[in-house]
């Protein structure tokens, strides 16, 4: 299936920042409001490791991802010996990288917009009746619904955008680890400028369109809050 | 049911950050208790420990025989039927008025009840609320819908922190009538903080004081008026009041005048309003200035109420004046006497004098709007079969 040069890796990309995202929210909503409200003095050293692939060189923490998901580091020899595929250039192997890739554009947002609300809205739905889970879903969430969409678009966003880690730890495998800012460059590296100008225009205007979303959905819900 | 069971017996303490809460008390009766004290003194945390916010309170906890807190063992939050209503009225920004005023309802998966509902959007005022955002409400109004919003929860004890303190004196008059009326309707615990002894002499019929975290007085309102005027309590005078919880015996139409009774004395007091019914209770608020004292009842003034009484003590004068304690039958009065009156009519204890009060100043506490109403079922399933 590949309509034109690229397709397949812009495909592949998609599939990559869905999943990553997924299992970002899942991960993400959990530390995330669990950083806003804690006193821990573990508090620190969680935000420092959260925040690390934002400062980290993509390359060293590819670099460090591959040892850990080759077949003699620790997750990917588990990895192996239980399903019998390794996991450093699968594309599983690129679901786990992305997700420690992406984990600050997720949880950021999510943790400032539950900080600003604080618990005092949870307080409330609990007094009302409602489960703290319930609470956390009709209450929380909602009102920190900014941040939740800020997050889902940056962790897409970035994760579309990834390179280095992937390159590390994917390496360039059609169908697999083949993804889309990976085919650019080897299009552009190949010379073919068409065709890397083309892929290049969709991102581009997919990236301009999810950020017009975020800003344009804010101010509407700000205008109704 | 043979055996009493009180509406709240708790025993609880809290510890933390150098601040050591510790406060025993049995109330018997579904009543309203003002929670009064200096800011610091643990009557928010109370509320909270009550609700079940406070993971780290121990002791024990029952509500009309409900265990919420007993060997260590915490009734979750949502499991105990509080209501709610904080300082500043924290609605859902993201609902409109009429699904805050639900979310209770649903949370606890109760039955729709017209009548409440009714009750209490008419009682609130919250009719032509229904349809806004809590953005487009002012504080009154936010503030109404907190407590509309606790009490569609269908509590059985309702818990209110400082709702008044954030607003404006507009506002406040705008709600305390709401308080009254709910007050009056319902036979709800109700444990309400502030810092304002008036709002409390409004609407409570029991005071404590709670000081640096141990319950330091607890009081009937009338009594507790007396002990605060005097320092009694431990705390700074405040405005002395003398409250009266009196009942409508009669209206009479021609001279625009109510006749009350308070344990058997009978005053009059200006009707500013038709009562809505005979028997109806009404609290009088009533500052000692407003009372003179004379030796012999005078034949001809405008007071409207002599009531013959005795001297029970003369407090130590503050900026020219005593306060001077009387007793008329069981219904006590407190007066302010300058010192040159108390010294021309050689006052002392134990003297019989008469008491007077202008009819015109006795300020009946201000009039609900929907009095005639019937009671906010607050405990549905007893009361609307």
């Amino acid at each position: 299936m590949d309509l034109f040069p690229g397709f397949a890796p812009l495909l592949l990309s998609f599939k990559l920042a869905a999943i990553t995202v997924v299992i970002l929210l899942l991960i993400g909503l959990p530390l995330a409001w669990w950083l806003a409200i804690t006193n821990n003095r573990a508090k620190p050293l969680v935000e420092t490791l959260v925040a690390l692939p934002l400062v980290l060189p993509p390359t060293v923490l590819g670099f460090y991802l591959l040892i850990l998901l080759g077949n003699r580091g620790p997750l990917g020899r588990f990895w192996v010996e239980t399903t019998g595929h390794p996991l450093a250039f699968s594309f599983t192997g690129l679901v786990i990288a992305s997700v420690i890739y992406s984990l600050p554009f997720v949880v950021q947002p999510l943790q400032t917009a539950f900080e600003q609300q604080g618990k005092k809205y949870l307080e409330v739905a609990v007094t009302l009746g409602a489960t703290p889970w319930r609470g956390f879903f009709n209450t929380v969430l909602p009102m920190a619904r900014r941040g939740l969409l800020t997050a889902v678009v940056l962790g897409f966003a970035h994760t579309m955008g990834e390179f280095g880690v992937v390159l590390m730890v994917g390496g360039n495998i059609p169908g697999e680890t083949r993804v889309v800012s990976i085919a650019i460059y080897d299009l552009v590296e190949s010379m073919q400028y068409g065709a890397a100008h083309r892929l290049s225009m969709i991102l581009l205007a997919l990236s301009f369109m999810a950020l017009m979303l975020v800003f344009w959905v804010s101010r509407r819900w700000v205008s109704h809050d | 049911m043979t055996e009493h069971v009180p509406a709240l017996d708790c025993v609880v303490n809290l510890a933390r950050d150098g601040f050591n809460l510790h406060v025993a008390t049995c109330i018997h009766t579904p009543q309203f208790v003002g929670l009064f004290g200096p800011s610091g003194s643990g009557k928010s945390s109370l509320l909270r420990i009550l609700a079940g916010l406070e993971k780290t309170a121990t002791g024990h906890i029952r509500v009309n025989g409900h265990r919420w807190l007993e060997h260590g063992h915490s009734l979750a939050p949502h499991h105990r039927r509080i209501g709610y209503v904080f300082q500043d009225a924290r609605l859902f920004p993201h609902r409109n008025v009429r699904d805050n005023l639900l979310f209770g309802q649903r949370q606890r998966r109760l039955d729709f009840d017209p009548v409440l509902w009714k009750n209490t959007i008419m009682t609130l005022g919250l009719e032509p609320l229904l349809d806004y955002r809590p953005a487009q409400l002012s504080g009154g109004q936010k503030q109404r819908v907190a407590i509309g919003r606790a009490l569609m929860s269908q509590p059985h004890i309702l818990l209110l922190d400082e709702p008044l303190s954030g607003l404006d004196q507009n506002a406040k008059d705008e709600i305390l009538p709401f308080l009254q009326n709910l007050h009056r309707n319902n036979q709800l615990l109700t444990f309400y903080v502030s810092h304002d002894w008036l709002e409390i002499a409004h609407l409570a019929d029991q005071v404590m004081v709670l000081d640096k975290g141990t319950l330091r007085y607890d009081a009937d309102i009338q009594t507790a008026a007396w002990h605060l005027a005097t320092s009694a309590t431990g705390l700074p005078p405040h405005a002395p009041v003398n409250i009266f919880d009196v009942t409508v015996i009669d209206f009479d139409p021609r001279r625009q005048l109510i006749q009350a009774s308070k344990g058997g004395t009978s005053l009059w007091l200006p009707a500013h309003t038709q009562p809505a019914q005979t028997s109806e209770s009404l609290r009088v608020m009533l500052a000692p200035t407003d009372i003179a004292v004379a030796l012999s009842p005078p034949d001809d003034t405008s007071f409207l109420n002599a009531l013959p009484c005795q001297v029970q003590t003369i407090h130590a004068p503050r900026n020219g004046s005593h306060l001077v304690a009387l007793q008329h039958q069981n219904l006590p009065l407190l007066a302010t006497v300058s010192v040159a009156s108390v010294q021309s009519l050689q006052l002392r204890p134990g003297q019989s004098v008469v008491a007077l009060i202008k009819g015109s100043r006795i300020s009946e506490s201000p009039p609900a709007p929907t009095s005639n109403i019937p009671a906010i079922g607050l405990q549905s399933g007893h009361e609307h079969q």
